[in-house]
């Protein structure tokens, strides 16, 4: 009992004062937003550029376009020809790598702290002075369709496409980030460069330099390479009132070639607007499906038998989302008595008291999870910058063990009342094709 | 407690070395301390140097389940009291095994250590061996055992290791066949537990904001009534050599892309020649972008998103291995046999070496720059001998190698036309354009 008080008053009192002294942040004058954070533990250096865009600013017929145009970006600079920038960066030691999700795209290097400014070299030339010749555009176009058949010929890509192109009728979430298929097998060279054009913009930006470094000469060095940089405001459409309330339940089957059962059960949940609702629905989550003592866990896995595993989470983005539950069964035909108990520990977490112990676990593992990022300069790169681009201040990391705290029973219970309801469910599940089981 | 003080070796490290240190207690289990207090969280890892190549004929997958249980409860705790217990001090704790070692993870802040350790030890010299706990994560493992079949990219892979490995037990997953998992007992893994996991068989690696003795320390009063074993030594025949080309095809009408895997026996990790060979094996297809592979079969052909090719950094001698997800397999495989002939041939160029150095020597760093990368450096210099100094000598090793070294290494570890190559996909023998080479069924 002594252990529990002290956990309690410590997961109280996590606070973000450590990481504010570490951080310096400006904006350029052309609108560049910069972030160091200094972090000496180990002599490296992690630099990452995002831009703001992806699945989310894709229209339809040009769905994947963020993806095809962040491999196009690996490809030709003024200064780097096919194949040598990653030579580049792989003879200085370092790492690099680019990904797209749906809110932006991402590009990072790690390299050791007296060569790290070669990142900076090839950001601001990623950001200004891409090539698109069309040749090196239908070799890249090539390898990019490989990439979609690779999610093409896997069953659970395919389940949580199918999943989220159910879940919402409207909203960008129900795209694919790589695309759908005819949308990939149509994209042009010109298509991507004006995708370039419009968005990959030092006003549209944030550079976050983590490491081993000095700010005033990480400064110094920042605006040698992006001072000259011309910015232009970008604009961009929010989605966020798009998609309309669900009008009822939403399920289907889909058989694929799988010897696994699986089922998704989602529920339409507000956006991050929604601040107090959203750390509830983040509690929640994890109470309902975050370990091997949640409740989903104890009642499927352990009590019932009738799955293997089971895991449920918030989604964390920005506009109305889906708290979703994702079940291995134990066979097919467990499926309808898992959706019974889920159905019924919902109305449980609804209408009963929910104990003080359950939120303090949540809350501690906030806590720790805080800690464990700080281990890697990588890491602390990636979470200012998805921060800040995300709810607009880095400081919104810093503030999330707190926010989770102050969840209470209540507002967890008030959570479920209004949101996991059977007219805010979808329910695909992923059955072995006939001649499969 | 002094007694054991007294007979703990602390090698001091040259100053500015890596801070690692090895002590070796009484019962001859090993404690390798990385020291660093930058962040007030430990990692911990017990690695058992038996995995899944210990498995015992038709029970694959028993190193894999016995790992599992080894978090799910203990002889004074049930299974849901140390899950509970471990989410409450928001510690993550995970369990996993590969052919040559199992291993049983902790990740912990700082002021929890003590407790962690203690949960830790508590299953592993004691499992509880719950048979409702061992049903439950035997069909745990059935399900995932299950659900490598999903991925074509894996059946390929595992169909390679059964030509190469055939009687091996390199040759079967290790994460278990499905047919043995659901035939595993709890006696089973009793056994396994009894023989393998004595000190002498073990080592623990601690990674983080604590300081060596304390470490030591607390592992010793956790684990003085630990008895060693004779473990019996483990010698399995060599893998099989193929004569000419040897393909196994998988028709898959559903797939949109053909799953290609080839190679042929490779070297084990303390193999003289392994350092050579692995920045031939890097400078050949290390990675999709910016290797040979990577030029001829993504950057001007277009023909896939990865290719790559490595050589298995295992105690046994592994494989050479080199993998290629396409629509179109025959072009990819051509190119790729032409690039391996050519390294065979010529070996790489100076400017590529020199280029491949700089990378690792440069990169190492890096490697070992998280807690997570310290644990794995750590846990392979360990596992096969490599020396505690190891970190601080691997970037003189890779600078020292010259040219002919590799040129040697190409000439004698790879061999392009002695192959097994397996392919999963929608595509005819015909199609494939391998002209001579032995069909297998």
């Amino acid at each position: 009992m002594r252990t529990l008080l002290l956990l309690l008053a410590l997961c109280l009192a996590a606070s973000g004062a450590g990481i504010e002294d570490a951080v310096t942040e400006y904006e350029l004058a052309n609108g560049l937003h910069v972030i160091i954070y200094v972090d000496s533990s180990a002599p490296v250096v992690s630099t990452h550029a995002w831009y703001r865009v992806g699945a989310y600013d894709e229209p339809r017929g040009l769905t994947g376009i963020s993806h095809m145009t962040e491999h196009m970006t690996f490809k030709h600079t003024d200064r780097y020809t096919p194949g040598t920038f990653h030579r580049t960066v792989d003879e200085a030691g370092g790492y690099n790598n680019g990904f797209t999700s749906t809110y932006y795209t991402g590009y990072y290097e790690d390299l050791a702290r007296d060569r790290w400014e070669l990142a900076l070299e090839l950001e601001a030339a990623r950001m200004a002075r891409c090539v698109f010749d069309p040749e090196e555009f239908a070799t890249e176009h090539q390898v990019v369709t490989e990439e979609w058949r690779l999610g093409r010929n896997n069953p659970s890509t395919r389940h949580w496409q199918a999943f989220e192109a159910l879940a919402y009728t409207a909203h960008p979430h129900r795209q694919p980030v790589i695309g759908w298929g005819d949308d990939v097998a149509r994209y042009t060279a010109d298509k991507v460069r004006d995708w370039y054009e419009r968005y990959y913009d030092p006003a549209n930006a944030v550079l976050v330099v983590a490491g081993d470094i000095r700010p005033e000469a990480a400064r110094k060095l920042i605006d040698r390479h992006f001072g000259r940089l011309k910015g232009k405001p970008v604009e961009r459409t929010d989605f966020y009132d798009l998609e309309p309330e669900p009008d009822g339940e939403r399920r289907a089957e889909l058989r694929l070639r799988t010897r696994n059962p699986s089922l998704l059960v989602g529920y339409r949940i507000p956006g991050f607007r929604d601040t107090a609702d959203y750390y509830a629905g983040e509690m929640l989550g994890a109470i309902l499906g975050g370990g091997r003592t949640s409740r989903l866990y104890r009642r499927l896995v352990i009590g019932d038998g009738l799955a293997t595993e089971v895991w449920a989470s918030a989604g964390v983005t920005l506009d109305p989302d889906l708290l979703y539950i994702s079940v291995r069964p134990r066979s097919e035909s467990d499926i309808p008595a898992i959706e019974v108990a889920i159905q019924e520990e919902v109305v449980r977490l609804a209408e009963e008291p929910i104990p003080a112990i359950e939120l303090t676990r949540v809350c501690n593992q906030v806590r720790a999870d805080y800690v464990f990022a700080q281990d890697r300069v990588s890491t602390m790169a990636r979470v200012l910058a998805a921060n800040h681009l995300l709810h607009g201040d880095w400081r919104a990391w810093t503030r999330y063990p707190d926010r989770v705290t102050r969840v209470t029973p209540e507002q967890v219970r008030q959570f479920a009342r209004n949101y996991l309801t059977r007219e805010r469910r979808t329910v695909v599940a992923l059955l072995p094709a006939k001649d499969e089981s | 407690m002094n007694r054991v003080a007294a007979l703990i070796v602390i090698l001091a490290l040259a100053a500015g070395a890596v801070p690692l240190h090895r002590d070796s207690l009484p019962n001859g289990l090993v404690v390798l301390t990385y020291e660093d207090h930058s962040v007030p969280a430990v990692d911990v890892r017990l690695a058992c140097r038996s995995g899944a190549a210990r498995d015992p004929e038709n029970k694959s997958g028993l190193a894999g389940l016995v790992a599992d249980m080894l978090w799910r409860g203990s002889a004074t705790m049930d299974d849901d009291s140390v899950a509970a217990e471990l989410e409450f001090l928001g510690a993550r704790h995970s369990s996993g095994t590969d052919y040559d070692y199992s291993v049983v993870d902790l990740k912990v802040l700082t002021e929890h250590l003590g407790r962690g350790l203690e949960l830790l030890f508590g299953g592993v010299l004691s499992p509880g061996f719950d048979p409702l706990v061992f049903e439950r994560v035997r069909a745990s493992a059935l399900s995932s055992a299950r659900r490598t079949h999903d991925s074509p990219r894996a059946v390929s892979m595992m169909e390679f290791d059964r030509l190469l490995f055939a009687g091996h037990p390199y040759g079967r997953p290790a994460g278990g066949d499905t047919a043995d998992i659901q035939a595993l007992s709890l006696d089973d893994a009793r056994g396994f537990h009894r023989l393998n996991y004595v000190p002498n068989n073990c080592f623990v690696v601690v990674v983080g904001d604590v300081a060596p003795a304390e470490a030591v320390r607390l592992v010793a009063e956790l684990t003085a009534d630990w008895q060693p074993a004779e473990i019996p030594a483990l010698a399995p025949p060599g893998p099989t050599v193929p004569t000419g080309l040897r393909v196994r095809l998988v028709e898959r009408p559903d797939l949109t892309q053909s799953y290609v895997t080839l190679g042929h026996p490779g070297i084990s990790m303390t193999h003289p020649e392994m350092l050579a060979t692995r920045l031939m094996a890097y400078i050949l297809g290390g990675s999709a972008l910016g290797s040979r592979f990577g030029d001829a079969v993504r950057e001007q052909g277009g023909l896939a998103y990865d290719v790559r090719c490595w050589f298995d950094r295992r105690s046994l001698p592994g494989a050479f291995r080199a993998t290629v997800q396409t629509a179109d397999p025959a072009t990819a495989i051509g190119k790729m046999r032409e690039e391996i002939r050519r390294m065979h041939g010529e070996g790489p160029t100076a400017r590529e070496l020199a280029g491949a150095k700089q990378y690792y020597t440069g990169s190492f760093p890096l490697g070992y720059s998280s807690s997570g990368g310290k644990l794995r450096l750590v846990t392979e210099a360990e596992l096969h001998g490599l020396g505690s100094d190891w970190l601080d000598r691997f970037p003189a090793m890779v600078s020292n190698l010259e040219l002919d070294e590799l040129k040697q290494a190409a000439a004698r570890q790879l061999d392009p036309d002695n192959c097994y190559i397996t392919v999963i996909g929608n595509v005819t023998r015909q199609e494939l354009e391998l002209p001579g080479a032995t069909w297998l069924d």
